[in-house]
């Protein structure tokens, strides 16, 4: 089954009586087990397609499904029940919960779909060694380099086994090497769990690396297909 | 379930501590408007209950028994007809402390040179030998047991032209409705700073207030009981109620029914220090109200974020309040430790007012005793406190509704 269907979708914002295009006619599949990177100038709709693909938002036109399920007629709640089951989310400033500490915000999903602590403690400890942060469960965000910090939030978009990781710029606010890093743990994930993975990104290196190359321009999907096969306009 | 409120506790508590200072201000700004609140009552429950006790003590009792209609209509002949057995009576009820038997009438005293209108009031000079007009002495002695003198205030003294030592008449009506007068010489003069009762009353022995008006050796037209504290009173008021029956028309009143001009003046002053207690806990509400919504505003992005990966808006709403709850615990907990170390500290020695009032202040005819001694009632520190926790806390609901509408794109962009 498909992770991500968006078809036909279209995105307008309304900002007093002009209406903006954001996003238009949009067609895409990722399929399970994707490593996907979307890619494309600033404004070209790169947040809007990812913020309508996590339910965070809805379309204006066409249909999202996640894993088949259409988005477009869920309630606040089901779209929260969504989130929370079947998509993971890796955000550019890494957003983690500052009072909670690196094992707390890697549990906190499996804690709100109330798996015990014990089991969910196990698994996150677990997840945290194997992305290299053992022994640095008990440190607050504060405590911890922005790579680290990253690593805690991908760890806490995959542990629940979500349908689906979508990663706005995930690699943006670390250095180069950092966010070679960071790619290669995705790469693993994604080899070893069969983790889906959809993110943007405007990192050359990071876009010649993934599976698959999405290119937005003006809200339209410009490209897709092999990295390899494109040249950046 | 437990684990998932575990970790809504947990985070609250944590980000309580965020802001450290923020919070120990307004944890702070609580506690001491709490504990100025409580010390203020206090203050004013000692007041009262001092107030209470020397006017129940100089002319009624916290339990009073009368005549039914002698309130109405005073007049020596509503008479309670044998004050010592009501008092044998109320002796056997719990919190009876003792009993003091009143003679109350109207009439005129007069010298060689004028005359003057006065309340006559019958008392035992032993029981009331701590009364105000008796500690207020000014010159001559204090009434005796059995003679035939009158206790009058200085200025009465000055105005009729008299001193102690000297004579003057007591023109009264007897409870057979004949005007009767008599001679009393004057045992001494006091003062207590109240015009009311320095202009119009002077105290008499019982014996001879009982020949004056033609009462039987055993009767009065007023028996008061003392008890160990006010709040008793209406118990025992029923208590003493079921033993007397209506047995000879007689009725049992509280102290706020015979001194109801006191107690009104305690309602209004009470009323007036909650209004003050209430302008004060609604300030500090403020600070609360500030702090929670810029702990909202503040932690925008975070809500979001927490919402983007599943978490209900209400869960967060319910952490936010178990967050300002937190933060009113402590100051109401701080504010009643700080209150009641206040009250305690000034319990024994007082707080001497005088020297904030030249001259003394005095309600119904009774001195207000400038050295006041606060008293600390849990059960008004608990529920001012209950009430400044529950307003604090609901305060906080307004800004977290915020959370419920906030949008996740634009925070999260």
């Amino acid at each position: 089954m498909d992770a991500l269907v968006l078809e036909n979708v279209s995105k307008n914002y309304v900002a007093g009586d002009v209406v903006v295009p954001a996003l238009s006619g949009v067609d895409l599949i990722i399929p399970a087990g994707g490593f996907v990177a979307m890619a494309g100038p600033s404004g070209s709709g790169k947040s809007t397609l990812l913020n309508l693909a996590g339910a965070l938002d809805v379309p204006t036109e066409g249909r999202v499904l996640v894993e088949g399920h259409d988005l477009s007629g869920l309630t606040t709640s089901e779209q929260a029940a969504l989130r929370r089951d079947r998509i993971g989310f890796v955000f550019q400033n890494y957003n983690l919960v500052p009072v909670l500490t690196a094992l707390e915000n890697a549990e906190y999903v499996l804690m709100l779909r109330g798996v015990g602590q014990k089991e969910r403690r196990e698994r996150a400890r677990a997840l945290l060694a194997e992305i290299g942060l053992g022994g640095m469960e008990n440190r607050f965000p504060r405590q911890l380099s922005g790579g680290q910090q990253q690593r805690v939030a991908i760890a806490r978009a995959i542990l629940a086994e979500p349908a689906i990781v979508l990663a706005d710029e995930p690699t943006a606010n670390v250095d180069s090497r950092t966010a070679s890093d960071l790619l290669a743990l995705m790469e693993k994930l994604h080899a070893d769990r069969g983790v889906t993975f959809l993110f943007s990104t405007h990192d050359l290196d990071v876009m010649r690396r993934a599976g698959r190359l999405v290119w937005l321009r003006d809200g339209r999907i410009f490209y897709d297909g092999k990295p390899d096969g494109f040249e950046i306009p | 379930m437990m684990a998932d409120v575990g970790m809504v506790f947990l985070v609250a508590w944590r980000s309580i501590w965020r802001a450290r200072t923020r919070s120990l201000i307004t944890v702070g700004a609580m506690a001491f408007g709490l504990a100025f609140s409580i010390f203020m009552m206090a203050f004013s429950d000692g007041m009262y209950a001092k107030l209470i006790h020397d006017a129940v003590s100089q002319q009624a009792g916290h339990v009073v028994v009368e005549q039914k209609d002698y309130e109405n209509a005073p007049d020596p002949a509503l008479m309670v007809p044998d004050a010592d057995a009501v008092l044998r009576m109320a002796s056997r009820i719990p919190g009876f402390v003792e009993g003091q038997v009143f003679i109350l009438g109207q009439g005129v005293v007069q010298s060689s040179r004028e005359s003057a209108g006065v309340g006559v009031v019958g008392i035992d000079p032993v029981a009331q030998a701590l009364s105000t007009p008796a500690r207020g002495r000014v010159e001559g002695k204090y009434l005796e047991p059995g003679a035939q003198e009158v206790f009058m205030s200085a200025s009465m003294a000055r105005r009729l032209g008299v001193a102690s030592g000297k004579r003057v008449v007591l023109a009264v009506n007897d409870a057979s409705g004949e005007l009767v007068q008599m001679l009393f010489r004057i045992a001494g003069t006091f003062t207590t700073g109240s015009e009311e009762i320095d202009g119009a009353v002077v105290y008499v022995p019982l014996g001879a207030a009982r020949s004056l008006f033609g009462l039987a050796p055993h009767a009065a037209t007023r028996v008061g009981m003392i008890l160990e504290n006010a709040e008793m009173a209406p118990a025992f008021r029923d208590a003493l109620s079921r033993e007397t029956g209506s047995r000879e028309g007689l009725a049992v009143y509280l102290w706020n029914e015979v001194l109801p001009d006191l107690a009104r003046y305690i309602r209004f002053d009470r009323g007036s220090a909650l209004v003050t207690c209430g302008i004060l806990i609604f300030i500090v509400l403020f600070t609360l109200f500030n702090t929670i919504l810029m702990a909202i505003l503040e932690r925008e992005r975070e809500f979001a974020l927490l919402m983007a990966i599943g978490t209900r808006p209400a869960r967060l709403m319910a952490q936010v309040l178990i967050e300002s709850a937190s933060l009113s615990l402590l100051g109401c907990l701080a504010g009643m430790a700080l209150g009641y170390g206040a009250s305690v500290a000034f319990s024994g020695s007082g707080i001497d007012m005088s020297s904030l009032y030249s001259s003394s202040v005095s309600v119904s005819g009774f001195t207000i005793d400038m050295l006041v001694y606060p008293r600390f009632r849990l059960s008004v520190a608990g529920w001012m406190s209950f009430w400044a926790f529950l307003f604090a806390t609901g305060v906080a609901l307004l800004p977290t509704l915020r959370i419920g509408r906030m949008s996740l794109t634009e925070r999260l962009r």
